[in-house]
């Protein structure tokens, strides 16, 4: 454990200038701390794996690196400063992109979580507002090409709430991907996906990686981390267990794969371990009848 | 500034796409048409009816005049036909008729009338319940023939139907003020209040509702990455108000309409026909309009950013009106010249000074020392709400889900100060 700690806030590339950079980040929240003196780096065009177990800090590190929250201690900046919707600044480097030659704004694209949208209004209203809101050039044609692409061609002067689930996903990741943004943050992307629409968006993230975008993933999916990213953060109880490239981490637990390294970190202490040791358990008993009247 | 536009652009396309936006716009308008025409109708059957005898087309009616007072025992009805009153000998062969049912109405003049002034009225059952008046046509009667007796002038001071030319003395005494002027003082401040009521009441609770969206329905993560909280706010507040200014159109045109044809084709009296908008009162009552809104709005935002739900920033909501209304109910302390520590307090109370200072203003007893510190406290406080309602917003937009609790609200923020 000590060896994969010290490794925590190591430098991934010593030449290179972090596009994201958290340092000795910390927050409380109503007395309790959620995260203490974290601190990493996402390199510019990588795909960074932010893993842990809920609860561990993962959607609060990113909302406090989005602005969302303000930090405690520490800074998190993205391209050098904190971000903002309405920072202005030159980019950093003449990597633009052909669909946005004139970009004068670092533009973030984040999928939540917690995922909605405005459920009276209809599938193109929604995307057209967030398209002016991200300064997209061309919406429209943006738009229906994008919904073509991900099978909601027909949907698009359907109500929100008369989508499904997944389709209100795709919806949501349209949204979080049609400004061709600097940084993508993805919180937990394939949730609720079938595999079909899993493997979709996989496409489309490997195709955004291929246009430099750096992405921040967060998924719980340990295949999905070994097979994209470059770097990745383990974090429990707010602070960073595992840090460095998915070869190095594996290489400090001396374990095979990343889902070993989970089970490691969270060992059988996890409240998932006892919940299921407990229902387990009960399977071996005779059933009980139902309590109370029916 | 792009980003305010386009969020109020999203708002208000939003808003004016709805069916319910334009029932509610229309509905007000013509409910409060319908209010005044229905007022106006009632009054104009009654006149009707005393004046001609309407009601009197379908029915028997008969009388019995002891003391022969009546000099005209008939009527012309709306159709310019004659109904003639079938006249009896004595009281008891009329009464005899309504019980056979050959007769609707018998009246009996009794031989002391001029004394008593009674007249008595038998009807059957069926032809007499609570919501039937049958003195109408026995009145008509009876006022045709006193008008006979006595002269027009007379007549018309017994039957109050006189013209007063109202004028009103100013307080100094010095200077006589028309009544067409008294109204062109009074109709600024009371189309502000009626307007300032119209606007809190129809549209608070739609911007608690439209400030809550976005953490009720879970967007505040994805659209507070592309707007600023202020923006998505200010974009809210203005497009409020550009809802606002459609509902006043769609109340106020029917009402000029109505004004102009009333003044064009109608008898109406001639200080209500030359109205002219006092510019100096209309100035105070547009500023007071605008800064007692954004005061109301300034407070909804607070609650919207405090609660998690559109629910219960609707209660919370309703709580802001209590003291706004307040003043109303000291109505008659703001008719009074004489000044009133309570009257003045109220007039710089933020929640209390909109209606007051319009209240004041209404009676023709607002200073202009009173109006400005009352409308500066309005502005100072809406910045000072707005400004914390903004960081409390960005704080709480992520909060979907818990209750608004005050006292670990006031905790929080004792720990912040200290």
């Amino acid at each position: 454990m000590r060896a994969q700690k010290s490794t925590k806030t190591a430098k991934t590339t010593d030449t290179a200038t972090p596009f994201v950079k958290v340092e000795n980040f910390g927050i409380t929240f109503a007395g309790k701390t959620i995260i203490r003196d974290l601190s990493f780096e996402v390199q510019k065009g990588e795909i960074f794996g932010l893993l842990g177990s809920n609860g561990s800090g993962k959607t609060t590190t990113i909302r406090a690196l989005l602005g969302l929250y303000e930090p405690d201690q520490g800074s998190l900046t993205i391209d050098g400063a904190p971000f903002s919707p309405n920072t202005k600044r030159p980019r950093a480097t003449s990597s633009q992109t052909a669909n946005s030659p004139q970009k004068t704004h670092i533009t973030v694209g984040y999928l939540p979580e917690e995922r909605g949208l405005y459920k009276k209004e209809t599938v193109y209203d929604t995307m057209l507002y967030f398209a002016k809101l991200k300064r997209l050039k061309k919406p429209k044609i943006w738009i229906k090409n994008y919904l073509s692409r991900v099978g909601l061609a027909d949907n698009l002067k359907s109500k929100v709430d008369q989508l499904s689930q997944g389709m209100q996903q795709k919806v949501q990741l349209g949204i979080t991907i049609m400004n061709n943004p600097d940084l993508l943050i993805l919180d937990e992307p394939t949730k609720g996906f079938d595999p079909v629409n899993r493997r979709l968006l996989m496409q489309i993230i490997h195709e955004l990686h291929e246009k430099g975008t750096t992405i921040i993933l967060i998924t719980h999916y340990m295949d999905e981390v070994e097979r994209l990213c470059d770097h990745i953060l383990l974090l429990k109880d707010g602070i960073a267990h595992a840090y460095g490239t998915v070869k190095d981490v594996k290489s400090d637990f001396d374990l095979p794969t990343l889902d070993d390294i989970f089970l490691r970190v969270y060992g059988a202490n996890t409240e998932h371990n006892h919940n299921f040791e407990r229902i387990t358990d009960n399977l071996d008993q005779a059933p009980q009848k139902p309590k109370g009247d029916y | 500034m792009r980003n305010i536009f386009l969020v109020t652009q999203f708002e208000v396309i939003r808003s004016i796409k709805k069916l319910s936006f334009w029932l509610m716009a229309i509905i007000i308008p013509i409910f409060l048409i319908a209010y005044i025409f229905a007022a106006a109708l009632v009054g104009y059957n009654t006149e009707e009816s005393l004046s001609s005898g309407t009601k009197t087309v379908d029915l028997r009616l008969g009388i019995y005049d002891a003391p022969q007072y009546l000099e005209i025992y008939s009527f012309e009805n709306e159709r310019k036909e004659v109904q003639n009153l079938q006249q009896f000998d004595s009281e008891e062969q009329g009464i005899e008729a309504v019980k056979n049912r050959e007769l609707d109405v018998l009246y009996v003049i009794p031989d002391n009338f001029v004394d008593s002034h009674k007249v008595s009225i038998y009807t059957k059952p069926d032809h007499n319940s609570l919501f039937d008046d049958y003195s109408h046509p026995i009145s008509t009667l009876l006022d045709a023939t006193a008008k006979s007796h006595v002269d027009q002038t007379d007549y018309n001071v017994i039957k109050k139907d006189l013209n007063y030319t109202p004028v009103v003395l100013d307080a100094d005494d010095d200077h006589v003020v028309d009544q067409s002027e008294r109204i062109s003082e009074v109709i600024a401040p009371a189309i502000g209040l009626g307007v300032f009521y119209i606007l809190i009441v129809v549209f608070s609770n739609r911007l608690t509702v439209s400030m809550v969206e976005e953490k009720e329905n879970r967007i505040s993560e994805l659209i507070l990455t592309s707007v600023t909280p202020r923006q998505l706010i200010a974009g809210k507040i203005l497009s409020l108000l550009i809802l606002c200014l459609i509902q006043l159109t769609v109340l106020v045109v029917p009402f000029l309409v109505i004004y102009f044809y009333a003044i064009t084709n109608a008898d109406i009296p001639a200080e209500y026909r030359n109205i002219s908008l006092d510019p100096i009162s209309l100035l105070q009552s547009l500023t007071l309009v605008v800064a007692s809104y954004f005061f109301v709005v300034a407070c909804c935002v607070l609650i919207s950013s405090l609660v998690p739900t559109a629910k219960d920033a609707s209660s919370f909501s309703a709580v802001i009106f209590i003291p706004v209304l307040a003043p109303i109910f000291f109505i008659s302390l703001f008719a009074s010249k004489t000044p009133i520590l309570l009257v003045d307090i109220l007039c710089i109370c933020p929640f209390t000074a909109p209606v007051s200072l319009f209240l004041r203003q209404l009676f023709g007893h607002l200073p202009l020392t009173t109006y400005y510190i009352g409308l500066s406290t309005l502005i100072i406080s809406s910045i000072i709400i707005i400004y914390y309602a903004a960081k409390i917003f960005h704080r709480n937009a992520l909060n979907t889900s818990r209750k608004l609790d005050l006292k670990k609200l006031l905790s929080e923020r004792r720990e912040t100060w200290q």
